[in-house]
């Protein structure tokens, strides 16, 4: 896949999750699944700095990412690079926070989701991909 | 033996896992694959020319994750070091291919090989 390929891969509906991946304390990676959306630039996702994989971000800046199909054909993307988390302007972040969970669930369920979570979570992690890859057709 | 817990072993039958290794400078790296559950280890089949097998020959801690795609918040995370074999006459290569309907061989370049990846967990936690 080229970058526009890659890109409409991780846009693509209906939105399956995604993988995020940090370096931890030890040095070793600790990865989890997570909801996400890609704005073109980054892959942003919904969080709270008080969790161990954000505060990996803030140490270490970088973060990887994966998201791909369960079955045939088995297409998938796999990027890193530089990471950082915004807690600055929360109209923003809440803007990007119902952007990413409108991804997920219905339209007329996305208030009342975001308000189980907001302002407990209150902070976005931005990974800026300098490497990708995508494959139409895994293995 | 890799000991998940009964309410999460369902998982091993899942399609893909996601691999999280570490790179060069400490850079994380995270892929979906394919995997097989292994007369009771988890096991991957790994080209050596993959960027995944360079980190884990250089720093064999990693993080497997099995997801329930019908819940998301359902998942088992294993932590812990990967043991790594050659597999230079695809005999798991083709265990593995088996679960998928699939000749791994087509998959490599000629002079290309491959090796067997076993998590070995010290942790293994589950959620949901």
């Amino acid at each position: 896949m080229d970058l526009d390929e890659i890109g409409r891969y991780l846009d693509r509906s209906p939105a399956t999750t995604g993988f995020v991946a940090v370096s931890i304390g030890d040095g070793s990676p600790l990865v989890l699944p997570v909801w996400y959306r890609f704005d073109g630039k980054t892959v942003n996702i919904w969080t709270t700095s008080t969790r161990r994989w954000p505060q990996a971000v803030v140490r270490t800046g970088k973060a990887a990412f994966a998201a791909g199909d369960a079955g045939k054909p088995f297409a998938a993307v796999t990027l890193r690079g530089r990471a950082e988390i915004d807690e600055g302007d929360e109209e923003t972040i809440l803007s990007e926070v119902r952007a990413i969970t409108s991804r997920y669930i219905e339209e007329d369920q996305v208030d009342d989701y975001v308000s189980r979570w907001w302002p407990s979570l209150k902070a976005i992690v931005r990974i800026h991909p300098d490497v990708s890859h995508g494959w139409e057709r895994g293995y | 033996m890799t000991q998940i817990p009964e309410s999460h072993r369902d998982l091993l039958n899942a399609n893909v896992a996601t691999l999280a290794t570490i790179g060069p400078s400490g850079r994380p790296q995270v892929s979906e694959l394919w995997f097989l559950a292994d007369e009771g280890e988890i096991r991957m089949s790994l080209n050596t020319t993959r960027q995944k097998v360079k980190n884990l020959l250089r720093q064999p801690a990693c993080s497997l994750l099995l997801l329930d795609l019908a819940n998301p918040y359902r998942y088992v995370e294993l932590r812990g070091d990967a043991e790594i074999e050659p597999d230079d006459d695809y005999a798991f290569a083709d265990r593995l291919g088996a679960k998928y309907g699939a000749d791994v061989r087509t998959m490599d370049n000629p002079g290309e090989s491959r090796v067997v990846v076993t998590i070995r967990p010290t942790r293994i936690r589950t959620w949901g």
